[in-house]
C-alpha cells in the first residue's frame, strides 16, 4: 500500500492511499507529488481542512461516500485540492450534502493533528506539504 | 424611526436596520446590550457567514429549540444578522449561506439587515477563512 508523508505544523503524518478503491485519483495524486500549499478550514462541511493545490482531474469519481470520518483524505471533483477530516464532518455545499471520493486515510494517533487542525479556524491558513511516504 | 446599528469588521463599517417589528423581544435586548465587541471567525458549516465566539446572553425567554425561537427563520440572505439563542451568538451572512451545525440547518432569530453596498464588507468577511479571527463590533448608530 502506497503511503504519503504529510507535514503540518511540525507534525509528520502518515497517509495510506486507497489505490484499490480509487486507482485513477490516487494515480493523479501520486503524479502530482510533492504538493506544497496552504490549508484552510472548509466553510460548509464542518471539521475538515482543505489543502489548496491543483491535481489534474482524473475524469470520474471513484469510491464515493456520503459519510466522512476523522482521518479521511478526500478529493472533490470539480473543486480540486485535498480534504483532511479531523472531526465531525459531512461534505456539503450550497445545494446540500453530496458524495465525495475517499482516496486515503491518515493512520496512527491523530490527537495532536486534531488539536492543531482545530486552531486553523481562529488562526487562519497554515502550510502543508504532501510527499511520497 | 427604526433603530439602526453600525457593524464593524476589521475596520470596515456598515449600517444595519434592527428588525424590531419582526423580532421585537430579541431586538430590544440586543439594543440594550450594545455595544458588543468580540473576535469573530468564519463559519465551518454555514457557507458565507461568520459568527461571534463570546456568548452574549440576551435573556430571551423560550423553550427548547426549534420551538419558542422568536421569529424562527431557517434561511438567510446576504446582509442578514441573526441571533442563535442556544449558543448565545450572532452570525452575519455575507453571501450564499444557511445557518447550520453538524446536525443540519437550525432556526435562528433575524435581528438586523445590513443596508447599502455589501461589497467591501463581504471581501473582508471572506478573508476570515485565510486570516483567522478578526475584531468585530456592534454599536448603536450615533
Amino acid at each position: 500500500m502506497t503511503t504519503l508523508r504529510i507535514a503540518f505544523q511540525g507534525l509528520s503524518l502518515t497517509g495510506q492511499l486507497l489505490e484499490d478503491k480509487a486507482p485513477k485519483i490516487c494515480r493523479a495524486l501520486l503524479d502530482s507529488l510533492p504538493l506544497d500549499g496552504s490549508v484552510t478550514n472548509v466553510t460548509w462541511s464542518g471539521n475538515m481542512l482543505r489543502l489548496w493545490v491543483t491535481i489534474p482531474e482524473p475524469g470520474e469519481p471513484e469510491n464515493v461516500s456520503q459519510l466522512q470520518y476523522p482521518g479521511d483524505i478526500l478529493f472533490v471533483p470539480g473543486w480540486n485540492g485535498l480534504r483532511f477530516v479531523y472531526g465531525p464532518a459531512q461534505m456539503r455545499g450550497g445545494a446540500g450534502a453530496h458524495p465525495v471520493p475517499r482516496i486515503g486515510r491518515l493512520v496512527g494517533d491523530l490527537t495532536d493533528f486534531v488539536k492543531l487542525a482545530k486552531r486553523v479556524e481562529s488562526e487562519g491558513a497554515k502550510p502543508m506539504t504532501v510527499r511520497h511516504g | 424611526m427604526p433603530r439602526k446599528i453600525e457593524i464593524e469588521l476589521d475596520g470596515v463599517v456598515v449600517t444595519a436596520r434592527l428588525l424590531e417589528e419582526q423580532s421585537p423581544k430579541t431586538c430590544e435586548r440586543m439594543w440594550a446590550a450594545l455595544p458588543y465587541e468580540d473576535r469573530v471567525t468564519h463559519a465551518k458549516w454555514s457557507g458565507q457567514m461568520f459568527h461571534t465566539n463570546t456568548p452574549i446572553d440576551l435573556d430571551v425567554p423560550g423553550g427548547m429549540p426549534p420551538f419558542d425561537i422568536e421569529s424562527p427563520s431557517a434561511y438567510q440572505s446576504p446582509g442578514d444578522v441573526v441571533y442563535y439563542r442556544p449558543a448565545k451568538e450572532y452570525a452575519v451572512a455575507y453571501g450564499e449561506s444557511r445557518f447550520c451545525w453538524e446536525s443540519g440547518p437550525l432556526f435562528v432569530t433575524p435581528v438586523a439587515r445590513i443596508e447599502g453596498d455589501l461589497t467591501e464588507f463581504a471581501k473582508k468577511a471572506d478573508r476570515l477563512v485565510w486570516e483567522g479571527a478578526k475584531r468585530f463590533v456592534i454599536r448603536r448608530q450615533a
